[in-house]
């Protein structure tokens, strides 16, 4: 059960910097940004580069849980591109440079609510989960969806490969 | 000032049009081609309402290094470029 009701959640959400940008940043790169207004869930299809030249290119698919936005952080997963399923490692793309994809499997960023501590995260120094939009330099700072989307794109566009093999399909 | 002189100059200004992820439309901005990209983004990132961050400029999918001048980081008149945050994670 969320903090806020769903009502508030979608009326935040219809404010324009948050799902009219969001949408309109996806249509700007030729993306389908899907939302589910019942589930207050996104999901985002993207594509990277092979782990070599040679090797085709990943399919990669991020979901976005946003129950209680904006007073909590967007729930942020890369999850199995074929079927949504939550699989780990092998949903994220392979980093290069200053990142947020933690070798773990996870979203490693103050905008992301599974990197808190108290939600299984890896960021103890992070305490108030509300504090979400507090500048916390030298760490990214992504205020709205979109921004936060643009940085996941960009770094599954400069990835290399996936973080480990898909598993075989049921 | 002579014709000849207005058209130096104008060459040292670089007219480019900028997107925000959080914003639906553009800003055009007249930056000097000498102008640092950091700077250049700090500038854009206050005129669409970003508090605070490490800006920088994409055009396409390269993050422009934010150390350069916009002319030596590829940034050429009537370019479109995006704002992005380039502060770090993990």
């Amino acid at each position: 059960m969320g903090r806020l009701p769903r009502a508030v959640t979608r009326a935040i959400l219809e404010q324009p910097e948050h799902l009219p940008a969001a949408l309109a940043w996806a249509r700007r790169l030729g993306l389908e940004l899907r939302f589910d207004e019942e589930e207050l869930a996104l999901e985002l299809n993207l594509t990277g580069p092979g782990a070599t030249t040679e090797a085709p290119p990943e399919p990669y698919r991020i979901s976005g849980l946003l129950e209680d936005f904006d007073v909590l952080p967007i729930i942020w997963r890369y999850v199995d591109p074929r079927s949504g399923a939550n699989i780990g490692v092998a949903a994220y793309p392979r980093p290069t440079g200053s990142s947020v994809l933690h070798g773990n499997g996870l979203i490693c960023a103050p905008w992301s609510r599974l990197a808190y501590a108290v939600e299984g995260g890896i960021h103890s120094d992070w305490q108030d989960l509300t504090d979400w939009k507090t500048p916390r330099p030298p760490y990214t700072f992504a205020p709205t969806i979109a921004d936060q989307l643009d940085r996941l794109y960009r770094e599954t566009r400069a990835s290399t490969g996936r973080m480990a093999a898909l598993p075989v399909a049921a | 000032m002579s014709e000849e002189h207005g058209q130096r100059a104008e060459k040292q200004t670089l007219h480019l049009t900028v997107y925000a992820p959080k914003s639906t439309e553009p800003k055009t901005f007249d930056w000097s081609k000498h102008l640092a990209v950091g700077e250049a983004a700090a500038e854009a990132a206050a005129a669409f309402g970003y508090a605070s961050g490490t800006p920088s400029l994409a055009k396409g999918d390269e993050v422009l290094d934010r150390a350069k001048q916009l002319v030596a980081a590829g940034v050429r008149d009537g370019d479109t470029l995006t704002l992005v945050d380039v502060g770090g994670g993990v």
